[in-house]
């Protein structure tokens, strides 16, 4: 039995990948986030679950800037997120980034898809782009698809293009966004298993996720957020297995 | 269901197959009468009644055409119709431009059907070349017309001798690209772009800017060299040819232009700049470039060939060149105006809007007229551009706002999702614009573009109100003369009418083509 650690930003003796201090976020007068303190260390893998509206995915998308946070500091490998488009693109190009609904480039094919940010903004070589693009392809295991448009690709396969397509950047930080919501059952599998692969490998990963299966396997850590707080955090075998807060065990309830 | 990509030189469309549609139901005439016509008491009713008055209205223009019309206006008068006052001891330029181009265009449509057949083998389909009904489908009514131009007007051999060169060269173009191996395909583009170029170059001499439109129809050529370099040789020829075209850029502006030569002096020091950032191949593409415009400059002086003034032109001749050269001008300016509108910079977006909402506020008769009369006194000078030069710049920037607005639908239709996915992955937002906005947006709105192209191509005929002799304007020539004085006016009238929809409607054919084939609405 692990210790309860309430506490979002308790890291133990890793180095710090993500700090989010005092966090808020606004939509109009809505208040999308609430003060969030969250620490996200070095090949962590931490995932975040809560109602829908409770303000996961506004919480990563404003780590890379997709939103802009409205008081707080965001500090990503050391890079503080300011208006300096230098520093955004800087930790833009240290994280990748893996949506809901895929946003592949439908107009390009997978090894377009893939190469284009690697050749448009790390300035690589197309066959330099090509060969790695490969790679990547061979890790999530569709290497024959490079050449195919999306719209020829399953669900399942788009997405994994998706991720081969964040990981071309080199990032040190993975950012999923609801990976699987979007995806046929049958499907699920070879995503979270790509991930699941990604999460040995070292990477540090936030997963916003309704797949429980998944938290329970692969987090170091799971975060419950409810109206833009974030309420309770724990291993998964404390999670799931001995809740504290009502509002925790409400939710497990409603969904397990 | 396969998603198509619009860009690159080597693949300005890859294509879908055509999709097959359902099996046509086979029925004998007798029950295709029974279904459409009769198959209930209103569609009977109906039927009994405009069937009669279709009948006669067909009966009447059938006898206006083959019977009562007298077309001896337009028998005696093809060549005025077709190139109008052009010198006819000139004639043959128009006449070997037509053949050239053919070839051109042959080249250009083969290499299109090899690129997209090399694509298809990457990605596995099957890939089925587009048959010679689908073509017909496409173009059957400028065949038409140009078959009504030889059978019923023409009496002489040359112009059959001219259009079978023209079918004999285009689809030898066509083959020759087609079956060319894939590694020349650098080569079919520039040749074939550069048989376009010449063709004008035949009328237009091999002055003024000349070499300019034939270097870049030799871009594709060079940039695929030098994509074939090694590593080693790329990293003495890219010093040496930036080298080369500065030197090149400083001749031109000691002896000739000052303009070209301080452009070039910039383009080479862009040029430098690539070298200091290690970008080999692309400052060798500079380099060499450069060195091409040179080359050829030197080249045309020596060939020398003098051209035949822009005011020579008319007729039919002169109707397509200005709807062609709007058609090019307008589309670039348009895509550039509709990206200042949505522009985060407040200047650059008040300036479009300013700019679209006035071209968009007054008929284009006014801005043609303003281009032809009043522009001399607002600048209190002689304008030195050709009446027909101004002529194409009021349609082109007429044309241009109506783009704008189409393409402004075509970016708004782009989802959201689209530009996060490349904010996420470091692209600028030009580049997110360039690689992943513009691509998508301008294949959603090939429809409404062709539309706005079609309206383009007839406003040409308001040529004749500022004096310009376009199709329909032949006609006042036609009928001034002596023979034809108030004679066969709803003849010819019918017959340039013919012309139009002739072309209007293969435009209309094939973007309805295009659009099934870029597989735009089936995402």
């Amino acid at each position: 039995m692990t210790m309860v650690d309430a506490d979002a930003t308790n890291i133990g003796t890793r180095e710090t990948m993500i700090e989010l201090v005092d966090v808020d976020k606004f939509f109009g007068d809505f208040q999308a986030l609430k003060k969030i303190n969250m620490m996200v260390g070095k090949q962590e893998v931490v995932v975040v679950i809560g109602p829908s509206g409770s303000g996961k995915s506004t919480l990563i998308r404003c780590i890379n800037r997709l939103e802009k946070h409205n008081a707080g500091r965001i500090v990503v490998d050391g890079t503080e997120l300011s208006d300096d488009i230098r520093n955004i693109t800087e930790i833009r190009r240290e994280t990748g980034m893996v949506f809901q609904s895929f946003n592949l480039f439908p107009h390009l094919t997978v090894l377009d898809n893939i190469t284009l940010a690697p050749r448009q903004v790390a300035r690589r070589s197309k066959s330099e782009a090509e060969e790695t693009a490969m790679s990547l392809l061979e890790r999530v295991k569709i290497p024959e698809q490079a050449r195919k448009f999306p719209g020829q690709l399953s669900g399942g396969q788009q997405q994994r293009v998706a991720i081969a397509r964040a990981l071309a950047m080199t990032p040190k930080v993975m950012l999923f966004d609801e990976p699987t919501s979007a995806l046929d059952p049958e499907m699920i599998k070879e995503v979270l298993d790509t991930m699941k692969d990604l999460a040995e490998d070292g990477m540090t990963m936030i997963v916003v996720t309704h797949e429980m299966g998944f938290a329970r396997e692969v987090a170091d850590r799971v975060v419950f957020m409810a109206d833009g707080e974030i309420v309770e955090v724990g291993s998964p075998e404390h999670f799931f297995t001995n809740p504290q807060e009502e509002r925790t065990k409400l939710f497990l309830s409603q969904i397990l | 269901m396969t998603m198509t990509e619009v860009g690159g030189p080597d693949n300005p469309f890859i294509l879908v197959n055509e999709p097959e549609g359902p099996p046509s139901e086979k029925l004998t005439p007798w029950e295709w009468i029974r279904k459409n016509l009769f198959s209930s008491w209103v569609n009977t009713l109906i039927t009994l009644i405009f069937g009669p008055i279709a009948l006669y209205l067909i009966y009447r223009f059938a006898r206006f055409v083959f019977v009562t019309g007298r077309w001896d206006p337009v028998d005696s008068n093809l060549e005025l119709f077709m190139i109008g006052t052009y010198p006819r001891e000139e004639r043959w330029r128009v006449v070997s431009q037509l053949i050239v181009m053919s070839a051109g265009i042959g080249g250009a449509l083969g290499t299109m059907n090899a690129s997209a057949k090399a694509r298809r083998k990457l990605t596995g389909e099957e890939f089925v070349p587009t048959s010679w009904r689908t073509y017909a489908s496409s173009y059957w009514s400028v065949v038409l017309f140009v078959l009504v131009l030889l059978v019923g007007f023409t009496d002489t051999t040359g112009p059959w001798l001219m259009v079978g060169a023209m079918v004999v060269l285009g689809v030898a173009g066509w083959a020759a690209t087609t079956w060319l191996p894939d590694a020349l395909r650098p080569l079919s583009w520039s040749a074939s772009a550069l048989l376009i170029v010449v063709s004008f170059q035949l009328l237009s001499g091999t002055g003024g800017w000349a070499w300019f439109y034939t270097v870049l129809a030799l871009v594709p050529l060079i940039s695929g060299v030098v994509g074939r370099l090694s590593p080693s040789i790329a990293r003495m020829a890219a010093p040496a040819t930036v080298g080369l075209g500065l030197a090149i850029a400083i001749a031109a502006l000691v002896t000739s232009s000052v303009v070209v030569g301080l452009v070039g002096i910039l383009v080479g020091i862009y040029g430098l700049v690539l070298v200091r950032q290690g970008d080999r191949l692309d400052a060798t593409r500079v380099g060499l470039i450069m060195i091409a415009s040179g080359v050829v400059t030197v080249l045309y002086r020596a060939i020398g060939l003098s051209g035949i003034d822009w005011s020579e032109w008319s007729g039919l001749h002169l109707t397509m060149t200005v709807a062609v050269a709007s058609t090019l001008l307008a589309f670039p300016i348009g895509v550039l105006l509709a990206l200042g509108r949505r522009s985060s910079l407040p200047a650059i977006r008040v300036m479009s809007v300013a700019y679209i909402e006035f071209f968009r506020g007054a008929p284009l008769i006014t801005f043609l007229l303003a281009g032809a009369f009043f522009l001399g006194f607002f600048l209190n000078t002689e304008s030195p551009l050709s009446l027909i030069t101004r002529a194409i710049a009021a349609i082109t920037l007429f044309s241009a706002a109506y783009i704008a607005e189409i393409v402004r639908g075509g970016l708004q239709a782009v989802p959201k999702g689209q530009v996060e996915a490349g904010l996420a992955s470091g692209l600028s937002q030009p580049q997110i614009t360039r690689f992943i906005v513009l691509p998508q947006a301008l294949r959603a709105v090939i429809p409404a573009m062709v539309g706005q192209f079609i309206s383009l191509f007839k406003d040409t005929s308001l040529l004749g109100i500022i004096a310009l002799s376009e199709f329909l304007d032949v006609r006042l020539l036609v009928h001034a003369q002596e023979d034809f004085r108030g004679f066969g006016i709803a003849e010819t009238m019918t017959f340039v009418a013919f012309g139009f929809w002739a072309f209007a409607f293969a435009m209309s054919r094939e973007s309805q083509r295009l659009e099934r084939r870029l597989g735009v609405g089936q995402r």
